[in-house]
Parts: C-alpha cells; sequence; structure tokens
C-alpha cells in the first residue's frame, strides 16, 4: 500500500498521520495482503453462506 | 509453609473459613509482596491499601460474626484497569484517562465485591488492551517474574505478573485476540477466555464490541472455577449478554477425562510452534493419553481465514471505538504501537468488514462440524515463549501481535471459549502454555480437562517449589 495511499485515505477520515507512523502501518498491511483473498472464496463456496443465518451485518452473538 | 502470597484461593478459604487465617493477614502479605517486588515487575497501576485494609477488616469482622460469604470471601484479587471500579481511578492504561474516577463498579467486579473479595488495586495493561506485549509508556511496563528482561505479554500482562509474581491472588482481565490467554501462557498461570457472552462486560471498557470476552487469570484450575462460578450468568445492563445456564463449575473438577476426545490440528499450530513450545504441548498431550483421552487429528482448513478475520474485525471495531481520539489533538498522547494500530484499523474497508463476519460464521460453523467428532481442541496457547524487550516497542509489538494472533483469535472471532493451562519451561526457563479450545458454554469442560492435566503437570504447585528462584529473578530490565 502506496505511503501517498494511505495519508490521502488517513485525511480523508481527518487524521493528519505522522511520518514516522506510515512504514508501521505498510508493515501491517504488508503482512495481511497476501491473506487478504482468504476473505473470498474458496471456502464460501459450496458452502452454507446463502444460508439465513450467514448474515454478515448481524452483530455477533448466540441469540 | 507456602507464603501466604502464594497459596491458592483452594487452600485459602478454608483457613479464612475456619478462622485459621484472618483476611487482614492475608492482605497484610499481599500488600507486602507489593512493596517488595512491584518496583520490578510493575504489575499495578494503583495499588489501594486503605481500601484493601478496609475490606479486610470489615470481611474478617463478618467472618467473626458467622456470616462467611464463600471461598472468595477474604481473598486479594486485583482487576486489570479496564473494569470500572466505583471510587477507584480506572485508567485503561491511557494517560487520557490518568484521573478517570467511575461511579459504578463493572459487573464481574460488583459480583466479586458481593462475594467478599479484597481490592488490591488495579493492574497494569496495554494502554486501551490494544496490544499484546503489555509494553506502557505511560504507566511504566508491566515484566515477566519469571525473567523481567522479558515481556509478560499482553494485553492483560499485569494480571499475568501479578498472579506469577504474588502481588494478588488471582485477577480477571479480558481477551479479544488473546489478552487473558497469552499472558497466562507466558507468565506460567492459567487463564480463562469466555464463551462470548457467559460473563457481563456491563463496566468492561473492552477493545472490541463483538470479541472481547471477560475471565478469570489464577494459579491452578480451580481458583479459575471459583471465580467464573462468581461472574458468569446474564446481565441485563450487557445488550450481549447471554441467557445460557451457568454451570456448577467447581463440580466438573476430579472427573474422569477417559473417553474426553482431544483434537489437534498440527498444521496450523503445531508445524509453526517453536520446538520447546511444540515439545512441550505434545508432552502434555502424551500425559492426558495416559488419564485415558484419545488425541485425535482434525482438521480445520478455515483457519486460514482467522487472522485477517481478526484484524478486519478488531481493527474497525477499536477504531470505531477511538476514531475521535485520532481525528484531535488527544492522539499525541497514544503510545506510538497503539495510535499505528488505530490508524491501521481505519483503513479497513465496509466490504472487508462485512466478509470478515461472515467468515467468523464459516469458521464457527466448521469448528461445530468438528465437535461432533472431539470434545475439545488443544494447541499451543502462542508458538513463543515470551520474548525479551528490546528498544523499538512497535516492532515488538507487530511482532509479537503477528506471531501469537494466529493462534489465539479463532475464539474470538467464533465466540468459543480457551483455557490456557501451563505445561512446562522453555530451555530459556520461560513458561510455555497450551489453550483448549471448547464448546459454546462448555467451560466445564474444559475446567474438566484442565484439572486432570493439572494433576500430572510440571507446573503443579511450581509457586511451592519455585517460588523463591522466581523472586531471585526479578531484577530490573530494559
Amino acid at each position: 500500500m502506496e505511503q501517498g495511499y494511505i495519508e490521502k485515505v488517513l485525511k480523508e477520515a481527518g487524521i493528519d498521520v505522522p511520518d514516522q507512523d506510515v512504514p508501521w502501518i505498510q508493515y501491517m498491511v504488508n503482512n495481511l495482503e497476501p491473506i487478504m483473498p482468504r476473505l473470498t472464496p474458496p471456502y464460501y463456496k459450496g458452502s452454507k453462506i446463502d444460508q439465513p443465518w450467514v448474515f454478515e451485518l448481524l452483530t455477533f452473538n448466540w441469540r | 509453609m507456602t507464603d501466604l502470597y502464594y497459596m491458592t484461593i483452594e487452600q485459602l478459604a478454608p483457613l479464612i473459613q475456619s478462622r485459621q487465617l484472618s483476611p487482614v493477614e492475608l492482605t497484610e502479605s499481599i500488600l507486602e509482596r507489593i512493596e517488595q517486588v512491584d518496583s520490578i515487575v510493575n504489575s499495578y497501576i494503583t495499588v489501594t491499601p486503605e481500601v484493601a485494609r478496609s475490606q479486610a477488616r470489615f470481611a474478617e469482622s463478618e467472618i467473626m460474626q458467622g456470616n462467611y460469604r464463600g471461598p472468595l470471601h477474604g481473598i486479594p484479587i486485583a482487576p486489570k484497569d479496564l473494569y470500572f471500579t466505583k471510587g477507584i481511578r480506572t485508567t485503561f492504561g491511557s494517560a487520557l484517562y490518568r484521573e478517570f474516577v467511575p461511579d459504578y463498579d463493572a459487573t464481574p467486579v460488583e459480583k466479586l465485591l458481593n462475594a467478599g473479595i479484597v481490592l488490591t488495586g488495579k493492574v497494569n495493561l496495554h494502554e486501551f488492551a490494544n496490544g499484546e506485549t503489555n509494553v506502557n509508556v505511560h504507566y511504566g511496563n508491566a515484566r515477566n517474574p519469571w525473567n523481567s528482561y522479558h515481556i509478560t505479554g499482553g494485553s492483560s500482562g499485569g494480571s499475568g505478573a501479578a498472579v506469577a509474581a504474588g502481588t494478588a491472588i488471582a485477577s480477571i482481565g479480558t481477551d479479544t485476540a488473546g489478552s487473558i490467554r497469552i499472558p497466562s501462557a507466558m507468565c506460567g498461570i492459567y487463564g480463562l477466555k469466555t464463551t462470548y457472552g457467559r460473563v457481563s462486560k456491563h463496566g468492561v471498557k473492552g477493545l472490541c464490541e463483538s470479541l472481547t470476552c471477560p475471565g478469570p487469570m489464577a494459579r491452578c484450575v480451580t481458583d479459575l472455577s471459583i471465580i467464573l462460578q462468581y461472574i458468569a450468568g446474564y446481565d441485563p445492563k450487557d445488550a450481549t449478554s447471554a441467557k445460557a445456564r451457568v454451570d456448577d463449575y467447581v463440580s466438573y473438577l476430579g472427573k474422569s477425562i477417559q473417553g474426553l476426545r482431544i483434537g489437534v490440528i498440527p498444521e496450523y499450530f503445531f508445524d509453526k510452534a517453536n520446538t520447546d513450545v511444540a515439545q512441550l504441548v505434545k508432552n502434555a498431550l502424551s500425559g492426558m493419553e495416559s488419564l485415558g483421552a484419545q488425541v485425535v487429528e482434525v482438521k480445520i482448513p478455515e483457519l486460514d481465514m482467522a487472522m485477517v478475520t481478526e484484524m478486519m474485525t478488531a481493527g474497525t471495531e477499536a477504531t470505531v471505538e477511538h476514531h475521535e481520539t485520532l481525528t484531535s489533538d488527544q492522539k499525541s498522547q497514544l503510545q506510538d504501537d497503539v495510535r499505528i494500530l488505530f490508524e491501521t484499523g481505519e483503513l479497513v474497508t465496509g466490504i472487508q468488514y462485512a466478509r470478515a463476519q461472515k467468515a467468523r460464521r464459516l469458521l464457527l460453523a466448521r469448528f461445530m462440524e468438528v465437535y461432533k467428532d472431539v470434545d475439545i481442541i488443544a494447541a499451543p496457547t502462542v508458538p513463543i515463549p515470551a520474548p525479551p524487550f528490546i528498544e523499538n516497542q512497535t516492532k515488538l509489538n507487530l511482532e509479537v501481535w503477528n506471531a501469537c494472533t494466529p493462534f489465539t483469535c479463532p475464539a474470538n472471532i467464533t465466540g468459543l471459549p480457551s483455557l490456557s493451562v501451563p505445561v512446562g519451561l522453555s530451555s530459556d526457563r520461560l513458561p510455555v502454555g497450551m489453550q483448549f479450545f471448547g464448546k459454546p458454554f462448555a467451560e466445564g469442560t474444559l475446567l474438566k480437562a484442565a484439572y486432570a492435566y493439572e494433576q500430572i503437570s510440571p507446573f503443579k504447585d511450581i509457586y511451592n517449589i519455585e517460588g523463591k528462584a522466581i523472586s531471585n529473578s526479578m531484577s530490573v530490565g530494559v
């Protein structure tokens, strides 16, 4: 993730990100990027994803 | 005889009930221990000697009048400093709340006070519980009693340090990504992350609304059971509190584990663990097999989604809570690694968050499938023993986060209970932990398994045997 993009997105959110923070944000994002596709299929394919109980906006609880 | 400060609730309660030991004497022992070693381990943010002495005297008078409340009566316990305590400052480990004094008690604290505990103070944590080292620039780092040059793990590091150093008999922490189990493993104590909704979060400033669970931390399984018995249960003041029946947890202790089926997932947990850690956990499982348990390999391929699911969920929810701080001058008062994690959370998109919630449901569904074949799942709590402090706190926290979170977060994103037990010492003489994952609200089964293992564990009575050695290891670190 580019430094300019990080600064732009955070600026739009009202946050002035200190220069020293950017490499660490990139470190965290870079660690996640290779596994980010895991949030999409194959696990969703053929799963019960379309059933009503898999409703992504439901706050997680047992009720 | 064991020093009073290293005795367990299980040992102390009968002495207090039978009036052989006064809560006042016990409290003085803890306060003296704090005086002796807390300048090194830094387990407390706030010590409350006057409150403690007053509560101890009151407990003593009640017991002398024949009004014994139960096994927690007169026992010194110190909650993590993000539980609201009426009239006692509650900092959340942050400079922003240095003077904050709540006007009510968090529900778990209220329940413990009703049980008669003595509140010796509030223990250290990673700022806003947003980190796994318990490096804290505002109130000082919690240090590992086994080697004070090493971290305690976090975020409930003060709880881990206090229980291992004998500056409290027990504590209650919170767990959003491993914050009870990581310091429990690294400090050589027992910790239980409860099922989501099992213990009320009313008055508990957790890191993330849909992940954080309170739970006990102690020096034996019986003590976990006793504390859980008091803090578990539905609370109408907490919208996420569950109405599930509360078990008689102590009744599970001592039951046979003959035929208990323990699932293991070698490729996800054991293959990625440090050699010492993996071997000690395998030894522990062999011990459980000798007691009649069956260890079987199971597969949960969806665990590949766990880390990113945790990060998308925790990043978003924690940042929602702290967005106003990030967009104001107050941001400069956050410690570096905490600010960076909040800023990273701002970058999560709505699509990613929504998909992460689906992933949680899928992972839970897979766990429930596996639980048709096994009763519990065992794994190293974390893949490494406590690392040493290094100068760059941000690097340390992010490295520990990336190493440990994949091991602990499956319980958080699914809401399942998980209990960490100490299983031995690494070649560097640092504690190693094993965790059990259980079915929803099946804390009793976890306690049964942990208790059975505890009876054959090399860590049984370790604080009686190693107490002096631990005291000697407390030297001033970085």
